[in-house]
């Protein structure tokens, strides 16, 4: 039998010379870069409003990676967005006056150019308004063929400062049935302005899985009237896509991409501080228990027993479900119920025979105390052993916290893959087909677990000769 | 006054079948200077008497009593502390049986010679190194083999690394026991030859267990024969190999195989007694020739049949 490889130096050399080890490497430098890169891509200000609908309006609601266009060889829709500058460069008004009567016009203009193979999923059109007298507001779509649809025509009485029309909006809906009436004389079955509006004429216009797009250069007008110069609009509209990002999105238009990269180090850190932390623990006191025998060692193991009959999981999903804690206390719950378990039962058994061995005998002869023993001598030895157990411990861990997250009682701000798959879970995500928003973080999952299973084993192998000839 | 001084010792282990007396009322002395051999078959105690007096006791011990007095102090006084701090290593140093387990596989052997330094002298790890290193040069090891973990050794490398770590605290006295066994005949030689002169270079005194009377005959200045957790024969190197006075001793020494002459080899009848229920009175008196009806009822004690020779035997009352 070779002798054991000291340090951790000569167990990563020998780790790399099983294809298991390869693998478990190179997934765990792929998730290390991740990490890397993670602050650089989405800042932590960027986690911070994960959960603030309001910064990710700019997004889609539940687009697909933009990688699927190469799955289904059409050019997918993404997101326009004519910001209010660009209105702005084309604002144009006059103030008339005639005696008592003021009157200022206000007019501006833009287009985008639509040449996707598919309809975007929605539009909103947003407004902010100085209105001290009452205004008029007439938004127009002119499509590329030359139709013009009055999407709003309203009066804003005094005081009103903001709008938003949508395609979502039944008074939006009841404009595009009546266009579809008015090119084809009947009334569409399904009103989908966000079909509707950019489809082919047709008989078949509003159904979304016959119409045609109709691609070119679509314009947007504003033209408002109001009563005071000081009166004035600001106008902004988004023409959502189907598809964003490298991830996609989720049902509240967040970028899934933010989110999975921060579950990285969010579930790394806590597998494996998890892990680490429970390990040295049950180790420490396995070695005590071995090592000193008698009363000590009687006392351990029987508190282990009783901690290893005792339900973990119900009990973190009631404290997590009564006091709603983050990913951290959890974490040091967690480690609280673990410190001792069955590596304290299995180093202990380990150092029943290590401590009968004569260089322990011949430490206790010149003198060496027994921590010293412990610590330099004992510990040294069940170390090895202690690093494959890590390893196939951190697996564990990330499906128990993606488990609580799944279920609703994990870190209530950070976003973490079983949360994520959480949310899909409750959105329907399955049901509705959002593929991107299920495969993703559960392949994360399984690809994290996967590369320490395959380090453990690589390790058991090292540490464990005998597994060498199987 | 001698070096230490044995009187009376006693070391039962406790098993569930009852207490095993592997040291039963043992009495002797080592000189400054002289190796005393303890020479016995296999399970007589000779190891129980190294690690009685160097108290480092299993947990399971039943009896431990008697005197050891070293430089004149009674060492059996001083509690585990005093003697941990005052005994272990700094006077009294040994060498464990089978040095192939006697080094942690995972310490390089430089810093496990140099640990007695660290823990006694609060020494700090390169300086103690530097001095390991010295130690393991003076048993005939080049320097760089302080930075070697033990598999990379040698059997006798390793044997010399164990004595390296034995001296490394300038004791007085060490214990050998059984230092060469595992080893083969020629590594056997060399390693006699360092330790007589180490024995030489620095006034050491030796306990030299063995189970081998030739290689105790190499070493020693004095002979202890040990059966049964006794001693029954004690004298000097002469006395015993030459004239032989206990019949187990003259039987031991017969069935030692000799290369000049020719000679019929002879053997013991009967098997060693059991330590948890020794025979009563004298403990050979089933396997002796001799034997008397007085041999069964009373136990021998030791009676001086000439100047410093040592017997436990009837026939000599």
């Amino acid at each position: 039998m070779s002798a054991p490889p000291v340090g951790a130096k000569a167990i990563l050399k020998e780790v790399l010379r099983t294809k298991s080890g390869i693998i478990a490497i190179a997934i765990l430098a792929f998730l290390v870069c991740v990490v890397v890169i993670v602050p650089l891509y989405a800042p932590y200000d960027v986690v911070k409003k994960w959960n603030d609908p309001r910064a990710w309006l700019d997004n889609p609601r539940c687009a697909a990676p933009e990688w699927v266009e190469l799955m289904v060889g059409k050019k997918l829709p993404r997101t326009i967005k004519i910001s209010m500058e660009d209105f702005r460069a084309t604002k144009y008004s006059t103030v008339l006056s005639h005696g008592n009567l003021t009157i200022k016009l206000i007019r501006m203009m833009a287009y985008f150019d639509y040449d996707y193979d598919d309809f975007p999923s929605e539009f909103g059109i947003m407004a902010n308004m100085t209105c001290l007298k009452g205004m008029k507001v007439d938004i127009k779509l002119i499509r590329p063929d030359g139709d013009e649809i009055l999407l709003l025509s309203k009066v804003f009485s005094s005081g009103e400062s903001s709008f938003m029309l949508s395609s979502g909006d039944s008074e939006v809906k009841l404009i595009a049935s009546n266009y579809v009436a008015e090119v084809t004389g009947i009334s569409p079955s399904l009103r989908l302005p966000q079909v509707i509006l950019f489809a082919e004429k047709s008989e078949d216009m509003w159904n979304p899985s016959k119409a045609k797009v109709l691609k070119g250069r679509y314009k947007i007008v504003l033209e408002a009237t109001s009563f005071t110069p000081e009166d004035d609009i600001d106008l902004e509209v988004i023409i959502y896509g189907k598809v964003f990002g490298v991830f996609g999105t989720d049902s509240l238009r967040r970028d899934l991409l933010v989110g999975l990269l921060w579950g990285a180090p969010v579930a790394l850190a806590f597998a494996l501080t998890a892990a680490t932390a429970v390990t040295l623990i049950q180790t420490f006191l396995g070695i005590v228990s071995g090592y000193f025998g008698g009363k000590v060692d009687e006392i351990i193991q029987r508190f282990t027993d009783l901690m290893m009959i005792i339900p973990v999981l119900p009990i973190l999903i009631l404290i997590s479900f009564l006091y709603r804690i983050g990913i951290w206390l959890l974490l040091v719950i967690i480690v609280g119920f673990s410190i001792v378990g069955s590596t304290t039962k299995v180093v202990r058994s380990m150092v029943l025979q290590i401590k009968e061995e004569q260089y322990i005998l011949a430490a206790v002869s010149y003198g060496a105390s027994s921590w010293r023993i412990i610590f330099r001598h004992i510990f040294p030895r069940v170390l090895p052993y202690t690093f494959s157990l890590i390893a196939l411990a951190v697996p564990s861990y990330i499906f128990l916290e993606a488990a609580l997250s799944f279920l609703g009682l994990g870190d209530p701000v950070l976003p973490t893959w079983g949360k994520i798959l959480g949310e899909a879970h409750a959105e329907g995500a399955a049901y509705y087909g959002y593929w991107w928003w299920i495969l993703i973080p559960a392949g994360f999952i399984a690809l994290t677990a996967i590369a320490f299973a395959l380090l453990g084993y690589a390790i058991d192998k090292i540490v464990n000769p005998r597994l060498r000839e199987i | 006054m001698p070096l230490l001084e044995v009187k009376d010792l006693y070391l039962y282990y406790r098993t569930t079948r009852g207490p095993v007396k592997a040291v039963d009322d043992v009495s002797f002395f080592v000189p400054e200077g002289e190796t005393l051999a303890l020479v016995g078959e296999s399970g007589c105690g000779k190891t129980s008497i190294g690690i009685a007096i160097l108290r480092v006791l299993p947990v399971n011990v039943h009896l431990y009593k008697g005197t050891i007095l070293f430089e004149g102090n009674d060492i059996m006084k001083l509690n585990d502390e005093e003697f941990r701090r005052t005994i272990r290593w700094r006077k009294i140093s040994m060498v464990f049986q089978g040095a192939m387990n006697a080094l942690n596989p995972v310490i390089p052997v430089g810093l496990q010679v140099a640990e007695p330094l660290i823990i006694h002298e609060g020494m700090d790890k390169d300086e103690a190194l530097k001095i390991a290193m010295e130690a393991l040069e003076s048993v005939g090891l080049p320097k760089i083999v302080a930075r070697r973990y033990p598999h990379e050794l040698s059997g006798g490398m390793k044997q010399r690394v164990v004595i390296a770590m034995a001296l490394i605290m300038k004791p007085r006295l060490i214990i050998l026991d059984e230092p060469t066994s595992a080893l083969d005949i020629i590594t056997q030689a060399n390693i006699m030859n360092l330790l007589k002169r180490l024995k030489r270079e620095h006034k050491l005194s030796y306990i030299f267990i063995t189970h081998d009377l030739a290689l105790a005959s190499e070493i020693a200045d004095r002979v202890a024969v040990m059966y049964a957790g006794e001693i029954v024969e004690l004298g000097t190197a002469e006395q015993v190999y030459l004239s032989p006075k206990h019949p187990y001793t003259q039987k031991l020494i017969a069935a030692v195989p000799t290369l000049r002459t020719e000679k019929k080899l002879e053997f013991i009848p009967g098997e060693v007694p059991s330590l948890i229920n020794p025979p009563p009175g004298c403990r050979f008196h089933p396997r002796c020739p001799y034997k008397k009806p007085v041999c069964s009822k009373v136990r021998p004690k030791l009676i001086e049949v000439e100047k410093d020779h040592l017997v436990a035997c009837h026939l000599y009352e």
